[in-house]
């Protein structure tokens, strides 16, 4: 990459040469092209250039002061644009200069220049995820180096949304200067030199650039959520750095355990910027509760009767809870103002199945008294774990915490992945203890004894690496050019099993081959954001002539449930999915409800024809949208899209056996004894059908995509199948000598059987003729 | 309010109430937390399980003496215990002792448990050493030998992950060296009630203390007991046979 010399000396020279029309233009000396070899070869950039400096003059790179950058910030010209500010721009400056983090901009810019990685730490409210990448911008001039700032988040909404503010900030248009890059959405363009992005993103974006060229600078925030991608990416960037030497890290962290990051960055130095929060009492039971949500209605109730004004924050652990608490507390609230005059009191929900508008409800202002000098009315909103990071909601001066979440475990001996309630830690007890000193001294009733939270909550909630299949992550690695993982730094390395899972796993899926190494196959998977059982199937489906219908099926099951079964109306929710309903299959269902919903009837008016057939409309629309992004894949790849003919009888049965070429590891064959039990291959686990399913005949083997573990084990979208299928498809997994003797061996084995003599018939008939 | 009482009536049953009307009827009790306000966590590192001769010598003491006053009971833990001249701060108790070492002879410590050595000649006293190395202290800080790990030598992954280094019976788990990680995947517990954190059921303990007394009411039969004992027998001698059978147990052992 050439250099523009952004040198401040460089360009004010050249401007006032520029000027100075009396001499000659030493542009014109042939002797002196060198020194402007580049801007002559786009002539358009250098006006743009020579513009920018007049801006930028004042700065040169990683030598800029608060002082500079306010000078620069407060100019009448936008830098970035060349355009003069608005006048929003100014009321905006005004209130980002209120917040915490500007206090210590000088501090952060010499630790910044100083060091190549370093550890910023800011509570929430401190105003870093906006900030900090602008200060970063008006050092790190990433423009006249031709490359990018990049800022990642853990969740997509965070990166929208904190793009959309920025833009704001900078006066500059979403998508040009300041853009944004999610999973199935990019909003960047040439122009960009701040990027917001999921972390996953970056990660994607390493496996094409294992050096992250693109990027002088990296911010990695949130990193006390310890995302899989972010610590994924840590471990990479550690790496990096010691080939990038012009690459600088800024890891952000809204928690104090940060001398763990900084530790683990060899003692990177750190900032720390205390928040805008005030200051948070605590209490506990002094015996242990025998009921937490019981105790917690009685909590929030107690609250409303006798506390100041405020609104309450209650964590439970799931949907269900959450709303039958909810119902609860508006009745006893209802009882409370009829008979003890009490102020009104206005119940809301939280979690994550929750459609937005309906989320977006609980940042209503609390009910006001019922009449004029009567009692305060408050809101409180009933959340699951959401509300501890992910959402902010001002007004919360009373937080009621019974102490546990529902939690997602990985059991690498079963391949299990369940969400299990369980204890929180400390360190998330005090984040939804901050949570009440958002606008005003606050308050915080746990439900539980301080012994307890002494000694039975870990210091630390484990990361996501800890608690997940591994597979689609060591198939990312693997792309990355990580073989060794056994050294691969990782700030907590999973154990041993869980690895040697993830190995199996992709071996059996023939993304790797016996020696470890990744194949064409396992390439062309890692392509695709999907887990590796997923992208393997969609990847061979064209073999079975409904590559067409298997990215439907796809797409269906990477977006939430998209049928709809509302408490009230449960039946009725039945009756219109059996509208749909295949005899084989709940895979089958859900195609068959996606082609009805993209038939032109429905096109029609198809919020109404969805409110109709009990289906979501919000996810089958993004069904469709990773439709169209797994396509486009698909079509780069150069993977053929077919169908086989609706009126072919085979149309149901090929997709049943593309279904099996991802998802061999995951079937169960029934019971002998026993009605509607079945067995697990391989990991031997009893299971159920999930009562949801549609399969209407007793199947003997069934292929099914997840494992729900609750009071008894289910397994949810099932989809009967045929044990030839499996030995045709799968013969390394499949390989009978390899089974126990019992049921499935000797099932196998007739199968087995029953395929070598339709291959003799085949190979006979070949023969005669 | 017979408009109310109305209303009552027609609530259908899985909506009624589970409370009594007024909460005030069963406060939920709160206490002030001990250090009041939202402070930042104090890293309550807990006792480094790197633990050294004295301090577990000090553990097991205040276990067995919570109150060190008796002769006979002091007596019994001098000979776990390092001379009194070794602690740096003799407790009256110490002073009791009838007959201490001189405080010249505790410079010898043994290099194992860091302990200063019974006698003050030790090499020279081979009874006083054994009684020493034989000490249940001593036996703790031994470095010994572990069993090997239970993962299955044939599979796949495991292959790979030796093929870079790792070793499954190091009893290390993965990661940079130094900082390894976990070694076995973490555990999660299914929760079904809503007990609170902390609280203890006493009805399931209860039931099944129940349990086992009906189970000691049954009595077998001498056919009964001839039949268990044989399938006992040959549950014992499959699993011995499986056991021994193994090619990494063989291994182990030294003499496949």
């Amino acid at each position: 990459m050439v250099d523009r010399r952004p040198d401040s000396e460089d360009g004010s020279r050249a401007k006032r040469q520029k000027m100075d029309k009396s001499g000659t233009d030493p542009r014109d000396n042939p002797y002196l092209a060198h020194m402007y070899a580049d801007t002559s070869s786009n002539g358009n950039s250098s006006s743009q250039a020579d513009n920018k400096n007049s801006a930028f003059a004042k700065l040169q790179r990683h030598k800029t002061t608060a002082a500079l950058a306010a000078k620069v910030e407060d100019d009448d010209f936008n830098p970035f644009t060349n355009r003069p500010y608005s006048s929003k721009y100014f009321s905006i400056l005004k209130t980002r200069r209120d917040l915490p983090v500007h206090a210590q901009r000088d501090e952060f810019l010499q630790l910044y220049q100083q060091s190549q990685i370093m550890v910023f730490v800011g509570e929430t409210g401190s105003g870093k995820t906006t900030q900090i990448p602008q200060f970063v911008l008006l050092d790190d001039l990433p423009q006249a180096q031709r490359k990018m700032v990049a800022c990642t988040q853990p969740r997509r909404v965070a990166a929208m949304s904190v793009a959309q503010r920025v833009a704001n900030e900078l006066d500059v248009n979403l998508g040009e200067e300041v853009g944004y890059s999610i999973r199935f959405e990019d909003m960047t363009s040439p122009k960009t030199i701040l990027k917001y992005m999921t972390d996953g993103m970056l990660l994607r974006e390493a496996m094409h650039d294992p050096d992250l060229n693109r990027y002088s600078t990296i911010i990695l925030d949130e990193a006390h959520e310890r995302t899989m991608a972010t610590d994924v990416l840590m471990g990479l960037l550690k790496e990096v750095v010691l080939r990038r030497s012009d690459l600088k890290i800024i890891i952000m962290s809204a928690t104090l355990d940060a001398q763990k990051f900084q530790r683990y960055f060899n003692d990177a130095p750190l900032l720390a910027v205390p928040g805008r929060t005030h200051s948070v009492e605590i209490f506990y039971t002094p015996e242990p509760e025998q009921d937490y949500v019981e105790a917690a209605i009685r909590t929030v109730l107690q609250i409303h009767a006798t506390e100041d004004e405020g609104d309450i924050l209650l964590f439970l652990t799931g949907e269900e809870e959450i709303e039958d608490a909810a119902r609860k507390i508006s009745l006893e609230a209802d009882e409370m103002v009829r008979e003890a005059d009490a102020g009104p009191l206005k119940t809301y929900t939280l979690y994550g199945s929750l459609p937005p508008h309906m989320q977006q409800r609980i940042f209503d202002p609390a009910p006001p008294p019922r009449r004029p000098g009567g009692r305060p009315g408050r809101k409180v909103i009933v959340s699951t774990n959401i509300a501890e990071t992910s959402l902010t909601i001002d007004g919360i001066v009373y937080v009621v915490d019974p102490g546990f979440a529902k939690q997602k475990i990985y059991n690498p001996r079963i391949r299990v992945e369940s969400l299990l309630v369980s204890p929180i830690s400390k360190a998330s007890a005090q984040q939804r203890a901050g949570r009440a000193g958002r606008t005003r001294p606050g308050k915080c009733f746990r439900l539980y004894t301080e012994d307890a939270f002494k000694k039975e909550l870990i210091d630390q909630t484990y990361p996501d690496i800890l608690r997940s299949n591994l597979s689609s992550t060591v198939l990312e690695l693997k792309k990355l050019g990580i073989d060794d993982l056994v050294h691969f730094d990782l700030m907590d390395p999973p154990a041993p099993e869980t690895l040697m899972r993830a190995l199996e796993e992709l071996n059996y899926l023939a993304c790797l081959d016996d020696e470890g190494n990744l194949t064409p196959l396992g390439r062309l998977a890692s392509e695709f954001p999907l887990d590796p059982a997923l992208a393997v199937m969609l990847i061979s489906s064209p073999e079975f002539y409904c590559s067409n219908e298997v990215l439907s099926i796809t797409a269906l099951l990477s977006v939430p449930q998209i049928f709809v079964r509302p408490a009230s109306q449960r039946k009725r929710a039945d009756e219109m999915k059996n509208l749909f309903a295949h005899p084989d299959g709940d895979h089958l269902t859900l195609l068959n409800a996606y082609h009805a919903f993209k038939s032109p009837e429905a096109q029609e008016n198809p919020k109404q024809w969805c409110h109709d057939h009990f289906l979501s409309l919000r996810s089958l629309q993004s069904a469709d949208n990773v439709r169209m992004q797994l396509l486009r894949i698909m079509e780069r790849e150069e993977l053929e899209m077919i169908s086989t003919s609706f009126e072919d009888k085979k149309y149901y049965e090929n997709i049943r056996r593309a279904l099996c070429a991802g998802f061999f590891m995951q079937v169960a064959k029934k019971e002998t004894q026993g009605k509607s039990v079945y067995t697990t291959i391989k990991d031997h686990q009893n299971v159920l059908l999930h009562p949801s399913t549609v399969l209407a005949h007793d199947a003997e083997w069934v292929l099914y995509n997840e494992f729900v573990l609750t009071t008894k084990n289910y397994i949810r979208t099932v989809t009967a199948v045929k044990p030839e299928w499996l030995i045709d498809i799968a013969p390394t997994y499949y390989d009978i000598s390899t089974f126990p003797k019992g049921d499935i061996r000797s099932s196998l084995l007739r199968a087995a059987e029953r395929l070598s003599r339709k291959e003799k018939m085949r190979a006979d008939s070949g023969k005669r003729r | 309010m017979s408009n109310y009482e109305d209303e009552d009536y027609f609530v259908p049953l899985e909506d009624q109430r589970v409370f009594g009307a007024g909460i005030t009827k069963k406060r939920v009790p709160f206490v002030r937390s001990s250090d009041h306000e939202l402070s930042t966590l104090t890293s309550s590192a807990p006792n480094t399980p790197s633990a050294t001769g004295s301090s577990i010598a000090n553990k097991y003491l205040s276990i067995v003496m919570p109150k060190p006053s008796t002769s006979s009971s002091s007596a019994t833990a001098s000979s776990l215990l390092p001379p009194p001249g070794a602690t740096p701060d003799p407790t009256p108790n110490d002073r009791s002792r009838s007959a201490p070492p001189s405080p010249t002879a505790t410079t010898a410590t043994c290099e194992i448990c860091n302990l200063p050595l019974p006698t003050s000649e030790p090499e020279t006293d081979p009874r006083a050493q054994r009684k020493h190395e034989s000490s249940l202290v001593h036996q703790v800080c031994l470095t010994h030998s572990h069993p090997p790990s239970h993962l299955d030598r044939t599979r796949h992954g495991l292959r790979y992950l030796e093929s870079y280094g790792w070793d499954p019976d190091s009893r290390l788990g993965l990661g940079a060296t130094g900082r390894e990680g976990i070694r076995e995947p973490l555990k999660g517990k299914l929760k079904v009630d809503t007990v609170g954190l902390g609280a203890v059921l006493p009805s399931p303990t209860s039931t099944a203390a129940e349990k086992r007394k009906t189970e000691k009411v049954q009595k077998l039969n001498a056919k009964q007991m001839r039949k268990g004992h044989v399938e006992a027998r040959r549950k014992g001698e499959k699993l011995r046979e499986m056991f021994y059978r193994d090619d990494d147990v063989l291994r182990y052992l030294g003499t496949g």
